[in-house]
């Protein structure tokens, strides 16, 4: 393939992504506005369903890690266990629920669904993989 | 036989116009909502527009460099080049590229979309870019502060068991997709 030509192909195929690009960006700039961080500790009742809700909202919320390493600090700071915050942690960057028409979209549907059900029980497997290789050495 | 294939590049054709509708209602959605936030509350839709502002800012580099990515892969990666290295049969390469191209990875997830399409369309295993997606977890530039925040050995241990895992993911995608009818029998 010669340059122009593998540069127009590129241009297209970035130029039919960008509606989606800016669809996600939209969507999570309205869940990051209109949701506050300090809502989320409300959710967490101390029982065997943290790690699952940790997940669930690990999955919901999208952003910059970062962000993430602040809240779940944050979250265990007030004393939410290690397991949900680390289930938190790992779908907040394994799992897209936002960007999922967009996946679905280039990745295909089966593809992007099974990934991300998949993905999103295996935050909560890490969690506990994690804490207990943790409690053991 | 040449009718055939005109039919399907037809359909084709049809297929992917009606992909780039999809697209183009999604965003329509979004601005939808964002219209209606700035009906309700005029200083909650400034401070969501601003925060769209700032996220579009941030990515403008990453998608050049994706733009750039993609230019080299017309360029450079054959098909052949991709299923020898990632595709049926690449064995353990395959998952070690997979994990370490996925980690050593930059810019949003959604960024890398049309790449793997791309790449699944050559014959790339659905596994492989799983495992490629899920070890994007793993940022390694962020690592130190992760660190700051939990412990260099909880920062090891996760990262260690994000890696593990991610091929038991690869493996489940391979086995629940990996089946159906890959995108070069489709195309």
């Amino acid at each position: 393939m010669k340059w122009k030509e593998a540069i127009r192909k590129a241009a297209k195929a970035l130029w039919a992504a960008i509606p989606m690009i800016l669809g996600i960006l939209m969507l999570i700039s309205l869940f990051n506005t209109l949701v506050p961080v300090s809502s989320y500790r409300l959710l967490f009742r101390g029982t065997v369903l943290d790690p699952v809700i940790g997940a669930l909202l690990g999955s919901v919320v999208a952003g910059n890690p970062v962000t993430s390493y602040i809240i779940s600090g944050d979250l265990l700071k007030q004393g939410i266990s290690l397991i949900t915050v680390t289930a938190f942690l790992i779908a907040w960057v394994t799992v897209g629920i936002v960007q999922l028409p967009a996946e679905m979209e280039f990745l295909g549907k089966k593809f992007a669904l099974t990934r991300n059900l998949s993905a999103f029980l295996l935050s909560i497997i890490v969690a506990i993989l994690t804490v207990v290789i943790m409690s053991v050495i | 036989m040449n009718e055939k294939k005109d039919r399907g590049k037809q359909s084709g054709k049809k297929r992917a116009k009606k992909s780039v509708k999809g697209r183009w209602i999604f965003l329509g959605i979004s601005a939808v909502l964002y219209l209606t936030v700035l009906m309700i509350n005029q200083s909650k839709a400034l401070k969501v527009w601003n925060h769209f502002l700032h996220l579009t800012g941030e990515i403008l580099p990453f998608l050049l460099v994706v733009f750039v990515i993609m230019i080299l892969i017309n360029l450079f990666l054959k098909t052949e080049h991709l299923i020898k290295y990632m595709g049926e049969g690449s064995g353990l390469k395959g998952w070690l590229i997979a994990i370490i191209t996925g980690i050593l990875s930059v810019g949003a997830i959604y960024l890398w979309f049309p790449v793997l399409k791309d790449m699944m369309e050559k014959g790339v295993k659905p596994g492989l870019v799983a495992v490629f997606l899920y070890n994007r977890g793993i940022k390694l530039h962020w690592l130190p502060l992760m660190a700051l925040y939990f412990g260099m050995k909880y920062v090891v241990v996760l990262t260690l068991v994000t890696v593990l895992v991610s091929v038991l993911q690869g493996w489940i995608l391979n086995l629940l997709t990996g089946k159906s009818k890959t995108m070069v029998e489709m195309h």
